[in-house]
């Protein structure tokens, strides 16, 4: 598979799946925060360091990479239980910021370049183009978060139904009695093994990773997708959202000829779309409508 | 089945809250948890439930200590709670609260829900049927699929009473389930509650001491952190320890006027309630004017014309139009959700009007901001978010004080006069009537780690600082005592007899009919006057209420 349409293809599924990790946490257990993001970071770096720097298979590559981004669900699912969701959404933030930063300083990362020529074939050593493989990839992640994330952020669902209680009055959550801290730990975790899963897919695609790759421009976008969507709505219209805004961005593109003035514009409209759905319509193309409860300051 | 609690003592912020407290109850008891505001009882309740960890002493459950168990063990042991306020998962419907409810006993689990997906895992084929059987006898059928943040504050009370009931409980702890209830959702709450008492332990916590009279086998009270045991109502109401410290009353006058005298369900056990409201030496039929009366003559207080009001394009109440004058106490009633609260939100400017308008001593307010409103005389305490949780109590009182002085600020954020340099200097136990048991609470205490009822009380002194000229109260009755009750009583007479007037939304009828110089009933946005000065005129309004 080559060219433009595949391109397009590999970025609404980077970007759907990250979308829809910060959905399961913010919009279905109301922590929102940059934890997918920096979990595609860590996932994408382990890959590439193992690949890259160990030459490790690939297959092992993808375990190492899944180890990572668990173990960093792990450390967030603890920051995810002891916080209130505005001082979440700061700590993932500084934990991102830690990150970027630390790839640009340490060797073994590549400094501000990071790392290049990163093998891409993922099917038994069989050679395929990088976009075809990273596809491929994306599908099958996709394909496995959305039975997981169907599972948890369907109505029909208990760890659902679960998750809204907690968001909507955790004291009554905790007296229903629900085990919440067990179950946003595993939320968490979830949630980064689909972030760094859509990490591994970016990495793949390019072929090389740098720090700017995981920056805030693409926590922008990834917001954007979720609130673009409707916080708290269907993982299928995470998938939408991010079609959506990848057919706008490039859309954009063919306005300005000068190549320089793409990606600022791009930039621009992404934090329009972001600001615009949140001052008009804060449902988003259809999400449900979701009002604080009187008792939602005992989160504290 | 045993619930003992054995020399429990919880410190919170360096205060002692509960103080080597001890009783014990077996399965078919129901017990009545009552005492004063800040006693500690839902402190105590907090502590069996495992959302407060003791500072020493033991909550036994069948020989197992409940101390060493987080909240969801203690649950999964069959330890059910009703929460003071309104707690609920907002945005699920009313089914699914149930339905969530009912899971979180045995736990979720992802890989449950993806067996389920796949086909491998069936639901729980009984659990629709209990359901469907909860709702029906809490009558929320109808309201199935409605998200729980449009139910009506009764049909609230019940689904969060559903949603106890759900997990079939041996323990169930209920704090205030009667609070804010119209007298049919009370009944309906009390018959349920009596249905429930065979072979489960009942710890209710109430100030409507009338329902949990009908309903209570036994009680607890609890004083300043000190626990006494009584087997029976009468035993309670004549001891001089509950007379003096809850009802403010000395023996004599308590014993005499706590006769039953009202005919009806609750009400023929609610004397000691009613007699809360008017003061024990003071107890008028319904037909006695009790207050200085209506003083009318040039212009009123307020006046309201033709008001409108509502949330986006769903209008609440439609022209609504009355004048309250100096000393005049109205009452509105109604059912739970009809617009009482927006009412009053719309005529203090929180609830922008579509039509109307509102005039405080002639002078149209409604272009006014809330605040401004405020520095005009215009009070409200709402029903809920009544206090600043993470400033202390002085800070409370002093911020209240300081808002009725603020400057107005020119377009550009500069004060038009010259703002005061010093605060006002206030005491913690200079508070208000209404708040005289402040001297008890630490000055330095974030008003979030009082009690419910400590903070209606704090509000309550709030309202009245600065000589208001119009008070709104929105249920300033529900969750305080019974000195509270006489306190506030007594300032009402006081305030009216000096020229203020009041609107009031209350769901007690007696503290309506022993207060109130009118009473109107708010029934489909509108307002309709009701007589009150009839010898049936407590079961009239009894009916208009329902």
């Amino acid at each position: 598979m080559k060219g433009y349409f595949s391109y397009l293809l590999v970025s609404m599924l980077q970007l759907g799946l990250m979308a829809q990790a910060t959905d399961l946490l913010g919009g279905h257990c109301g922590k929102l925060g940059f934890g997918a993001v920096l979990a595609a970071g860590v996932a994408g770096y382990a890959y590439a360091i193992s690949t890259v720097v160990f030459a490790a298979p690939i297959l092992w590559a993808l375990l190492v990479a899944l180890v990572a981004a668990s173990l960093l669900g792990i450390v967030l699912s603890h920051t995810i239980v002891a916080l209130h969701p505005d001082a979440y959404l700061l700590a993932s933030f500084a934990f991102q910021m830690a990150f970027i930063e630390m790839m640009n300083n340490v060797d073994w990362s590549g400094g501000p370049l990071g790392l290049r020529q990163i093998p891409s074939s993922v099917f038994g050593g069989l050679a395929v183009e990088a976009t075809t493989s990273s596809f491929l990839f994306l599908i099958i992640s996709a394909t496995v978060g959305l039975l997981v994330l169907v599972s948890g952020a369907r109505r029909e669902s208990g760890v659902a139904r679960a998750h809204h209680w907690i968001r909507d009055d955790i004291l009554s959550a905790l007296a229903s009695p629900l085990d919440t801290r067990s179950i946003m730990a595993r939320a968490c975790l979830v949630h980064c093994i689909l972030g760094g899963a859509a990490g591994v897919g970016v990495v793949i695609a390019q072929g090389y990773v740098a720090p700017r790759t995981f920056d805030l421009g693409l926590s922008l976008k990834v917001l954007t997708v979720v609130v673009l969507s409707g916080v708290g709505g269907s993982p299928f219209l995470m998938l939408l959202g991010s079609a959506i805004l990848v057919l706008v961005t490039e859309l954009a593109s063919f306005a300005f000829t000068a190549p320089e003035a793409v990606g600022p514009l791009q930039q621009v409209l992404v934090s329009s779309v972001l600001i615009g759905f949140l001052v008009f319509r804060r449902r988003g193309i259809g999400g449900p409508v979701l009002e604080s409860g009187p008792s939602s300051e005992l989160f504290e | 089945m045993r619930l003992e609690v054995r020399e429990l003592t919880v410190e919170l912020g360096g205060c002692r809250i509960l103080s080597e407290v001890g009783g014990s109850a077996e399965a078919g008891d129901v017990v009545g948890l009552v005492g004063p505001n800040g006693a500690g009882k839902s402190t105590l309740a907090n502590v069996i439930c495992g959302l407060l960890r003791p500072a020493r002493g033991l909550v036994l459950f069948n020989d197992v200590d409940l101390t060493r168990l987080d909240p969801h063990r203690i649950g999964q042991l069959g330890v059910s709670r009703l929460f003071q306020g309104q707690h609920l998962a907002w945005n699920l419907t009313v089914e699914e609260n149930l339905l969530a409810a009912a899971e979180a006993v045995r736990g979720v689990s992802w890989g449950r829900e993806i067996g389920r997906l796949l086909g491998f895992v069936r639901p729980d084929p009984t659990l629709s049927d209990r359901v469907g059987a909860l709702l029906e006898r809490t009558g929320l059928s109808a309201a199935r699929c409605m998200p729980a943040r449009d139910l009506s504050f009764g049909q609230q009370r019940l689904l969060a009473l559903a949603c106890a009931l759900i997990r079939e409980p041996h323990v169930l702890v209920l704090d205030e389930p009667f609070t804010g209830l119209k007298s049919d959702v009370l009944e309906r709450v009390a018959g349920i509650l009596r249905e429930q008492a065979g072979g489960k332990i009942l710890l209710v916590i109430e100030h409507s001491l009338g329902p949990l009279r009908s309903i209570a086998s036994r009680f607890w009270y609890l004083n300043r952190g000190h626990l006494t045991v009584y087997e029976d109502f009468a035993q309670m109401e004549s001891s001089a320890l509950f007379v003096r410290s809850y009802l403010g009353l000395t023996s004599q006058r308590a014993s005499s006027s706590l006769q039953p005298q009202i005919d009806s369900r609750f009400i023929a056990s609610t004397q000691t309630s009613r007699q809360l409201f008017k003061g024990a030496h003071d107890v008028p039929t319904p037909g006695n004017a009790t207050l200085g009366g209506p003083v009318r003559g040039g212009e009123p207080l307020l006046s309201v014309r033709d008001l409108s009001a509502g949330y986006g394009r769903n209008m609440i109440i439609h022209k609504v139009s009355f004048d309250l004058w100096p000393g005049e106490v109205l009452c509105i009633i109604g059912r739970n959700g009809c617009g009482k609260s927006t009412l009053l939100r719309a005529i203090m400017g929180a609830v922008p009007n579509a039509t109307g308008s509102v005039f405080l001593e002639g002078t149209v307010l409604d272009r006014l901001s809330p605040d401004v409103r405020v520095r005009r005389g215009l009070r409200l305490l709402p029903q809920d978010a009544r206090v600043f949780r993470t400033l202390s109590v002085t800070d409370n009182l002093l911020l209240s004080q300081a808002s009725l002085s603020t400057p107005r600020l020119s377009r550009a954020g500069l004060p038009l006069r010259r703002p005061h340099l010093a605060m006002p200097t206030i005491a913690a136990g200079d508070a208000a009537p209404g708040c005289s048991n402040f001297a008890l609470i630490p000055s330095n205490r974030p008003a979030g780690l009082l009690s419910g009822g400590e903070q209606a009380r704090l509000a309550l002194s709030e309202v009245q600082r600065g000589s208001p000229k119009v008070i709104m109260l929105d249920e300033p009755t529900a969750g305080v005592d019974g000195i509270a009750r006489q306190e506030l009583s007594q300032f009402l007479r006081e305030a009216s007899a000096a020229g203020s007037a009041f609107l009031i939304v209350e769901h007690d009828l007696d503290f309506v009919l022993a207060l109130a110089t009118k009473v109107a009933k708010l029934h489909d946005g509108q307002l309709q006057f009701l007589e009150t000065r009839t010898n049936g005129a407590l079961s009239q309004l009894r009916e208009a209420f329902k």
